[in-house]
């Protein structure tokens, strides 16, 4: 069986290389891990690894919407009955809004037919354990970066927060190694990661983001512990 | 000082003018960033970006607005800040505005910090 795969690839290759016009040769999945990094921004290949997207680890031959511990599934998906495969994969990364009407993703398609067929051999090879995952850490903190995303458990004490209090329009954050800093409270992000990777519970962490290093976002365990964590507004004392 | 409040309400102004001859929200909320001077006037919010409730299931939040509307994000695509100033929302009234190119990303702005919690409920039901 995988002879004969490996066969038809082969073929296919070959054909490719001596007619130029047949666009589509069977896909590459190493070719299909490049061009997959466009879609890491909101995909994990990680099983059980969940962000704007689900995780893609286990996606072949799945019916749509039924990745276990994803719960944010447009209702267009969840009623389809699209099983993926090649053929409904390749629809779908083609024009996701044209195939399923109505489906919460925003991406608009990747029109390369070939770039298609990459992807689509890597999605199956990551589910057949011939690939490894792709977005094992995610995506970076803010998520544009694509940067490696870091265990929040083992945070440096300058990222520890150990008191965050709020006077006016300024938020003032301590962290594990003394330092105090001041923050206009229109830079500074409240957010929560419920992950593994997430902060232990009652221990925010604190990230730098933006160019100018004037922000900052400050991440919990869960929202239950935002507001009960942040101090009194003002000290008496302030004017 | 008189000067300086007697502009956030030209701002207003303006922004009521902006809202009631453009039809789209996007144009008028373009045209609000532009009148708040890069920082946004929430105190006068559109029905489709007035939070009126926020669930928490899993890693995910379901924020409906005031329109009917029910927007879904990643935990880590949901960023909460506060805006104590005229400019910000309404007290109680917290305000989404969207963010990110694909649109998937956005900010809960509250008038104060501790509006955030009790504000959001954990539950995974409709």
């Amino acid at each position: 069986m995988k002879i004969d795969r490996i066969r038809v690839e082969h073929l296919g290759a070959l054909l490719s290389a001596l007619i130029p016009c047949v666009v589509s040769a069977a896909g590459n999945p190493e070719r299909g891990a490049r061009v997959f990094r466009e879609c890491a921004a909101c995909h994990s290949t990680v099983p059980g690894r969940q962000m704007t997207g689900p995780s893609l680890a286990s996606i072949w031959e799945r019916k749509a919407g039924t990745v276990p511990g994803f719960t944010r599934y447009s209702a267009a998906l969840e009623k389809s009955g699209v099983t993926w495969d090649a053929a409904t994969l390749d629809k779908w990364l083609a024009n996701p809004a044209a195939f399923i009407p109505g489906t919460a993703m925003s991406f608009r398609g990747l029109a390369d037919a070939q770039s298609r067929a990459d992807v689509i051999a890597y999605l199956q090879a990551v589910a057949e354990g011939r690939a490894p995952a792709a977005g094992k850490n995610g995506p970076g903190m803010g998520g544009m970066m694509g940067g490696s995303r870091i265990d929040l458990k083992s945070a440096p004490p300058a990222g520890q927060v150990t008191r965050l209090t709020h006077c006016k329009d300024t938020y003032t954050v301590t962290t594990a190694d003394g330092r105090v800093e001041k923050v206009w409270e229109f830079n500074l992000r409240l957010k929560t990661d419920s992950s593994d990777l997430g902060p232990r519970a009652g221990h925010p962490v604190a990230i730098g983001a933006g160019m100018q290093g004037d922000r900052a976002s400050i991440v919990f365990a869960g929202p239950a512990e935002i507001s009960p964590f942040i101090g009194a507004e003002c000290p008496r004392t302030s004017p | 000082m008189s000067r300086s409040r007697a502009f956030p309400g030209r701002r207003a102004a303006a922004l009521v003018v902006a809202a009631l001859t453009l039809p789209g929200a996007h144009a008028a909320a373009s045209l609000r960033s532009l009148i708040g001077g890069g920082r946004p006037l929430l105190r006068m919010s559109f029905a489709g970006e007035r939070i009126t409730a926020i669930r928490r299931c899993g890693d995910g939040y379901a924020v409906t607005t005031a329109d009917g509307r029910t927007r879904e994000f990643w935990e880590f695509n949901l960023r909460f800040k506060t805006d104590s100033s005229l400019h910000g929302p309404a007290p109680g009234t917290p305000v989404l505005l969207e963010s990110g190119m694909q649109g998937d990303r956005a900010y809960a702005i509250f008038s104060r910090p501790q509006e955030i919690s009790r504000f959001i409920r954990e539950s995974c039901g409709a």
